[in-house]
């Protein structure tokens, strides 16, 4: 299982990591330096820039796509998960800076899978399509 | 003018009670309508089932709605039908002097017009007879304390089939029915957490409607539904503190949602510390919202 406070390669946070290079293209992915205690785990934002604007994404003067925050979060069959609504509170409050409306969910599946989803703070229009 | 929500009651053998909030008057659900309460049209001949947009009254409400509209004072609780014994029981208990005083002083009018319309008959008749003139015949005789003594004795007493006072008791705001079904709405139907979210996108603007279709609590329109597709679908309340979310509900709502243009939306109450809620009595509290949908990868 995977443990947020592995410094090898196989914690959460690298996995995303490497899913985002490697697999869905995109650049400058770091890991942030803040950290949220919470309950017996400590919860690391992942920043980094898509290959395209996404939707309802900001871009920059030059059309290119801004910078992303994701929060890594495993989906362990077997084990009980954390992600209540005081924890979202708290990872907005303490690891995101006032104007962000959003950060994407990027749920690592115990088979191999990452799946990614906005969660906005607040209550949102669907984007457009 | 607050509108009459209609409820009608029913008995399960385990002992909870069915209240569907009803409304029967055109003129109050146009008003409701304005206030952004849709309801759901329910009226249809059971010999000619229809199918949705044909549907006419009773407009049936979600609990919530029901709630917010008397929280709010636009309208007032009316038991239409149904066993209601069990239900105004404590009110009974409660009220019981009062309303002895009342069915005392509805017994004592009766008396009072029949002592009225005896007299006059009785007088009607001594001038008939000649035994009196009409000019003296409004004047008291000596014998008056006998002839009272008879018309007591001629009065009639009413034995009702059916209670006036207890129809006429929820009409009365003071005695409490209307808190007390008001109770009984929420704690049978709804749980307070599911009506401070309903009241939290409801001061935003939103409008409400049940949300089973999508697979939620409530769907929400930005504005009448009439004239807007909705934009969420609303997920039960959570609890703040206690209750992680599930990841796999979270991904099979957020992608069904993101399949049908909406965004799923789960809130819950933050908690304070008061001690209010325990009470049911209405607190406006701070509900924590979140909107998530697909990313459109991965």
């Amino acid at each position: 299982m995977y443990r947020t406070d592995n410094k090898d390669g196989l914690s959460i946070e690298n996995t995303v990591r490497t899913n985002l290079v490697h697999f869905q293209n995109w650049s400058n992915v770091v890991i942030c330096e803040e950290s949220l205690e919470w309950e017996d785990r400590i919860i690391r934002l992942i920043s980094g820039i898509p290959p395209t604007t996404l939707s309802n994404g900001e871009s920059d003067e030059n059309g290119n796509p801004t910078r992303e925050f994701l929060l890594p979060i495993s989906l362990a069959q077997y084990n009980a998960e954390h992600l209540t609504i005081e924890c979202l509170d708290q990872i907005f409050d303490k690891l995101c800076n006032s104007e962000t409306k959003r950060i994407i969910l990027s749920i690592v599946n115990d088979d191999g899978t990452t799946v990614f989803y906005f969660v906005y703070k607040g209550v949102h229009k669907p984007k457009k399509n | 003018m607050p509108v009459t929500i209609n409820l009608i009651c029913g008995a399960q053998e385990d002992g909870q009670t069915i209240l569907s909030p009803l409304i029967f008057n055109i003129d109050d659900i146009k008003k409701l309508r304005d206030v952004g309460i849709c309801g759901i049209l329910s009226g249809t001949l059971p010999s000619a089932a229809q199918q949705n947009i044909f549907l006419s009254v009773p407009l049936k409400l979600m609990i919530e709605e029901a709630i917010w509209l008397y929280l709010n004072g636009l309208a007032e609780f009316k038991v239409l039908r149904g066993d209601t014994a069990h239900l105004v029981k404590e009110i009974l208990d409660r009220d019981a002097h009062n309303i002895h005083v009342v069915a005392k002083e509805r017994l004592e009018r009766s008396f009072e017009l029949q002592r009225e319309y005896k007299r006059e008959q009785h007088r009607l008749k001594l001038e008939r007879l000649g035994i009196i003139s009409p000019e003296t015949s409004n004047k008291n005789t000596s014998d008056q304390s006998q002839n009272d003594k008879l018309l007591e004795a001629s009065l009639f007493i009413e034995t009702p089939t059916t209670s006036n006072l207890l129809n006429n008791l929820h009409l009365n705001h003071e005695n409490g029915i209307n808190d007390n079904l008001l109770h009984i709405l929420v704690s049978q139907y709804s749980n307070w957490d599911n009506f401070l979210l309903f009241q939290a996108l409801k001061d935003k603007g939103y409008v409400l409607a049940p949300g089973g279709r999508f697979g939620g609590k409530f769907i929400a329109y930005p504005g009448d539904p009439l004239r807007y597709h909705s934009h969420m679908v609303v997920r039960d309340a959570l609890h703040y503190k206690d209750q992680p979310l599930d990841l796999l509900e979270l991904a099979a709502n957020a992608r069904l949602g993101t399949a049908v243009k909406k965004i799923w939306v789960i809130g819950a109450p933050i908690p304070t510390n008061d001690k209010l809620e325990s009470n049911n009595i209405p607190s406006k509290k701070d509900v924590s919202f979140y909107s998530v949908e697909w990313a459109g990868f991965g």
